[in-house]
Formats: structure tokens, C-alpha cells, sequence
């Protein structure tokens, strides 16, 4: 119990953090200009979540339950395009974060909490500039992601994830706070035995 | 599905209302002052604030080419361009939505059209430069047995805003009489966790109060800063049970080109809930146009009789332009009644269009997600589609 107060304490926390360090980056560098845009290359903290259906079943009875995922990414982002122009990119990184898994089944009860996860993300995108200092992208997703459930107690419910190999279709917006910092905002779905994916974090040029 | 139905009640069920745009340091306009009469935003627009709207804000489609951004802020009136005496501005709002909640659900997609808002009223000054002025709002404020029906109509026009306003010194004013309380940022989005868990209500009789309450606000905006002091004593509407009593502080900093840091503190009490907040915001231009902006507040409740619960919310957004008149707004908001690891972390993401069409006209279209965590259930997400639409005059 403890343990799970200390890490809701984290969350608050590490928002807090966020804030101060979206406030601090902000405030050291200079504005953006009409004239500056996307750098080539970045690195983006983010904060992301999507959510999975797992299919139960006992011998007899067939049921299904959520699984919310919820962490952080650290992806490295290359730009193809001019630093003016609309263009194609490239994105790679990792994932990891807990899951939390359950619901309002009908048959087979099951509810587990925080199972660690970790995965891999690599993308391709085109993105549009909408002015000199927002853009948004398209970003066809492929999602590799690995995660412990706990067993269900009745020895004859057996649980299928989805798996683990997904895709996804994500709408990317981002927006330059600084020359150097930016900030993104995403939503989209994955495609298989899954639903909606959103996420938001800070991006930094290299 | 249980889930969705809680995750719809807690986004509609609290609906609160705020009229103001912090995104619009976009635009380089930091302060509310700038365009509205009450200087904390909130209620009706004062001629610079309706000029903006018509010559830089809105689409400029139905207008000629060749009539200047100048020309067509001059047709921004209440009669158009037909200028009226210097001590009277009427004006009149409206505020449908139309929400759809969890579509394609079967016998869970349900479809609600809301009247939000529903207002006339009028503006005087006693001179030129509106030193001395008085605000006057009528409302419709729903019943508590009819709202969230959808079918509220018109049928309960009361006092929403009556107050004078007073600049006792250069670049402070004085407010005395029913308007808004002074709290935290205030977003155009009236569904927003942010708003709703402040307790800002419409409706009369709820343990939170109406957001108008009367009382006395002492304002005063400089170039880099700006701080208001509110005290209050409850709106008249509300049984004296529910009359929220207290004082509030909100306070802004300049701490860069077109950003600003802030934040407030609230105390009130009524015979039925004791309730106790803070927040700390940010906001800042992301090119022109374009705005970030960030909330993370504290409240905490105490309801007669119970234990005091502490929560937290957050509120992230960011404000996207497409091409004039026309922008993309996506928001992430969370909240946690209680600090507490039984206690769910709700959270909303919306992303939509927020556009401006038309002078006096602003239409928004939102896909909104819903999503509980909790280490006691995991549920299916919630699913909203939000069309609205605001007629000002």
C-alpha cells in the first residue's frame, strides 16, 4: 500500500517536474521567431497510454477484459525533409511503463494491477508544417511491446494478450516553444485487439 | 460500460462554465483586460475585445479581399457598424452543445443537445474612458431538477452579472457586486476537468456553489504582472445552505516574451462543504498563433460531516493554428479525488477543431477520450463527440 501511495506521490511528482522543466527550458532560451523551425534531429520524452483487450477463458466460458497501458517513451526522431518544407520522418525509441488490467466481465473475473511492460517503437511519418512553428504528422506505427501479466487464481482460466507486435496510426501535433524545445501531442488507435493511443512530452533538437 | 456512463457523468454532470481564452497569448494579449469588461475575463467583451475577434481572430471568408482587417473590426458592433453612445454596449451570447456520447455502442450512443448559455445584457459607463462602469447579465440558469435533461429551454432567466467597476488609480479597478470569482486559468472549454473539480457550477444549489458569487475585487495590471484580490459571500440564487463564503487570490508574472507564470489560492465555506485550493499555471506563445498552456492544482474538500479529502488535477494544452480563424486544440487532463492508491487517476484527452468562421461566431468539434486508472478495475475507455456552437452579439 505503501508502495503504491509512493508511486501516485511519483506521478504528482514527476507532473510537477515536467512543468518546472518546460518553465526553466522555456524561460533560458530565446523565442521563436517566424523565421526559425524543426531541427533535423531530437530527442522526445513522453508520457503515453493506450489500452488492449485480453481475451479470457476458463474450458467453458468465453470472456474479454481491458488492459490499460500507461508509461513513458524516449524516442529519437530524424527529420528527411528541409528545415522549411513539409517532409518525410523517421522515428525510433523505447517504451516501458506498467499495466493494469481488468473490467466488468460478465463470466470470468479477472484483475491484476501494475504488470511492468517494455517495448520498441519505430515510425515513419510525413508532416506538415501549419506555420513556422507548429506542425502536424501522420506517423504509421510499429509497436513491439513485452509485458508479465500475473496468472489468474482459478488454475483453469487461461488469459490471450494481444500481440505483441502491433501497429498502430497516430496523428502527431507539435509545437516550438523555444528553438531547441518543443512540445507534442498524440492520439490514434492500434490496430490489433487494441483501441485508442494517446500521449504528450517535450521534444529537444540536437 | 458502467465505466463510460461514470466517465460521461463526470465530464457533463459537473459542466462549469468559463468564457475566457488564455490561449490568445497566441496573439500576444496576456491579460484578460484587454478584452474583456471584467478584467479577470469572463462576461461580455468590451469594444476592443470585439474588434479582435472580427479584425484578427476570425476567418475572413465571407469579407472582400480588398476591405482592410481595420475595416471589417469596425463592423464588430452590437448594431454592426453603426456606432453607438460611448455609455451603452449591449450584448447577447449564446452556447449550444450537442454531445454524443459513446457512438457506435448500440443502445449506450446517446445523443444530447445542451442549452449552455443563454444571455443578454448591457454595459454603462459614465464616461468616455470607462472609469466608472456597471455590467448587467440575465441568464438562464437551469433548475437543479432539469439540468443535464438537455431540455432546459429559457424558462429561468435570472441575475447572472451586476456589478460596478471602478478604476480607483491608474491601472487598478475595483469591482463591487455578482460576477465571477477569480481562480486559476480560465479556458473556453466548459467541460474540462480543470474547471468542473474547482467547483465553478452554472447551476443553482450545488455543494460548490455558482461560479458568480458577490463580493468585491481589487485588480490591478501592470506591463509584467498582474494580481487580483477577490472576497465574496455567495451567490443570492443559492439557498443559504450552499452560499460559498471566502476569498481568493490570483496572480500572474511576465518571465519572458509572451509567457507568463501564475497562480492562485481559494478559501471558502458553506454550510455544506468546506473547500480549500491551489494551482499553479503557465502559459506561453508557441509562435504566432499557436499557445501552450499548463495547470496543476490542489483541492481539497470537506464535506459537512466527512472526512477532508485531498485531490490533485492537472490540465496540458496546446493550441494549434491551421490557417486563420481556423486552429487545432488537443488537451490532456487528470484527476484524482484523493491522494489515495484506491482512488482512480481520471483522465481526458481531446483533440478538435476551435474555429472562428464568422465575426461574433466560434464553433468547436472535439473527439474526446476517457480512460480510469486504478489499481482496483481497469475499464473500457469513454468516447465523446462534441459539436458547439457561440453566437455573440
Amino acid at each position: 500500500m505503501v508502495g503504491l501511495f509512493w508511486g501516485k506521490f511519483m506521478l504528482h511528482f514527476k507532473i510537477l517536474l515536467l512543468s518546472f522543466f518546460v518553465c526553466s527550458l522555456s524561460l533560458a532560451a530565446e523565442t521563436v521567431s517566424q523565421t526559425q523551425s524543426l531541427p533535423k534531429s531530437k530527442i522526445d520524452f513522453s508520457y503515453v497510454s493506450w489500452s488492449e483487450v485480453l481475451k479470457l477463458e476458463d474450458g467453458t466460458t468465453k470472456d474479454q477484459a481491458t488492459n490499460q497501458f500507461f508509461g513513458n517513451a524516449l524516442t529519437y526522431q530524424y527529420d528527411f525533409s528541409s528545415r522549411q518544407a513539409s517532409g518525410f520522418l523517421v522515428e525510433t525509441g523505447i517504451l516501458f511503463g506498467k499495466a493494469n488490467a481488468g473490467g466488468s466481465q460478465a463470466g470470468i473475473t479477472y484483475q491484476t494491477s501494475n504488470n511492468p511492460w517494455s517495448g520498441a517503437l519505430l515510425a515513419g511519418a510525413y508532416r506538415w508544417n501549419l506555420s513556422p512553428s507548429t506542425y502536424l504528422s501522420l506517423v504509421p506505427t510499429l509497436l513491439y511491446r513485452k509485458v508479465t501479466m500475473q496468472a489468474p487464481n482459478a488454475s483453469t482460466t487461461q488469459f490471450k494478450l494481444a500481440p505483441d507486435i502491433n501497429q498502430a496510426l497516430i496523428i502527431e501535433a507539435r509545437a516550438l516553444l523555444t528553438p531547441k524545445l518543443s512540445f507534442k501531442y498524440q492520439m490514434g488507435s492500434l490496430v490489433t485487439q487494441a483501441n485508442a493511443w494517446w500521449g504528450f512530452g517535450l521534444g529537444y533538437a540536437l | 460500460m458502467k465505466t463510460n456512463i461514470l466517465a460521461s457523468l463526470l465530464m457533463f454532470t459537473f459542466c462549469s462554465i468559463a468564457n475566457a481564452y488564455p490561449e490568445f497569448i497566441a496573439y500576444g494579449y496576456t491579460t484578460c483586460m484587454t478584452c474583456h469588461q471584467n478584467g479577470s475575463g469572463n462576461g461580455p467583451l468590451n469594444d476592443y475585445g470585439r474588434a479582435l475577434w472580427a479584425g484578427e481572430l476570425s476567418s475572413r471568408i465571407v469579407f472582400p479581399k480588398k476591405m482592410t482587417d481595420e475595416q471589417v473590426a469596425a463592423t464588430s458592433g452590437f448594431f454592426g457598424s453603426k456606432e453607438l453612445p460611448y455609455w451603452i454596449r449591449p450584448h447577447i451570447k449564446y452556447r449550444g452543445l450537442n454531445l454524443r456520447t459513446n457512438p457506435g455502442s448500440g443502445t449506450q450512443d446517446t445523443t444530447k443537445f445542451y442549452q449552455m448559455q443563454a444571455e443578454a445584457g448591457l454595459t454603462t459607463q459614465a464616461d468616455v474612458d470607462g472609469k466608472y462602469a456597471a455590467v448587467m447579465t440575465w441568464a438562464n440558469m437551469s433548475a437543479p431538477e432539469n439540468y443535464g435533461k438537455g431540455d432546459q429551454g429559457f424558462k429561468r432567466m435570472l441575475t447572472k452579472e451586476l456589478y460596478l467597476r471602478i478604476e480607483v488609480m491608474q491601472n487598478t479597478w475595483l469591482y463591487a457586486g455578482l460576477m465571477d470569482r477569480v481562480y486559476g486559468l480560465r479556458t473556453a472549454d466548459h467541460t474540462s476537468y480543470q474547471r468542473s473539480w474547482q467547483g465553478f457550477n452554472t447551476r443553482t444549489n450545488t455543494q460548490d456553489g455558482i461560479i458568480q458569487s458577490t463580493g468585491v475585487i481589487a485588480h490591478r495590471v501592470e506591463d509584467n504582472w498582474e494580481v487580483a484580490l477577490n472576497l465574496f459571500n455567495g451567490n443570492p440564487h443559492d439557498d443559504l445552505a450552499y452560499r460559498q463564503k471566502g476569498a481568493s487570490l490570483f496572480s500572474e508574472f511576465t518571465v519572458g516574451e509572451y509567457k507568463r507564470l501564475g497562480a492562485s489560492v481559494m478559501s471558502e465555506r458553506s454550510d455544506v462543504l468546506k473547500k480549500d485550493m491551489m494551482a499553479i499555471h503557465y502559459r506561453q506563445q508557441a509562435g504566432k498563433g499557436g499557445a501552450l498552456l499548463f495547470e496543476y492544482g490542489i483541492v481539497k474538500d470537506t464535506l459537512t460531516g466527512a472526512d477532508a479529502k485531498t485531490g490533485s488535477y492537472n490540465l496540458l494544452e496546446g493550441f494549434f493554428p491551421l490557417i486563420r480563424g481556423y486552429n487545432l486544440k488537443a488537451s490532456v487532463e487528470r484527476y484524482n479525488k484523493e491522494f489515495k492508491a484506491s482512488e482512480p487517476d481520471y483522465w481526458k484527452n481531446s483533440v478538435g477543431l476551435f474555429f472562428f468562421p464568422l465575426p461574433r461566431t466560434e464553433m468547436r468539434a472535439d473527439l474526446v477520450n476517457t480512460r480510469n486508472f486504478s489499481n482496483q478495475t481497469a475499464n473500457e475507455d469513454g468516447w465523446s463527440i462534441l459539436g458547439q456552437i457561440h453566437a455573440s452579439l
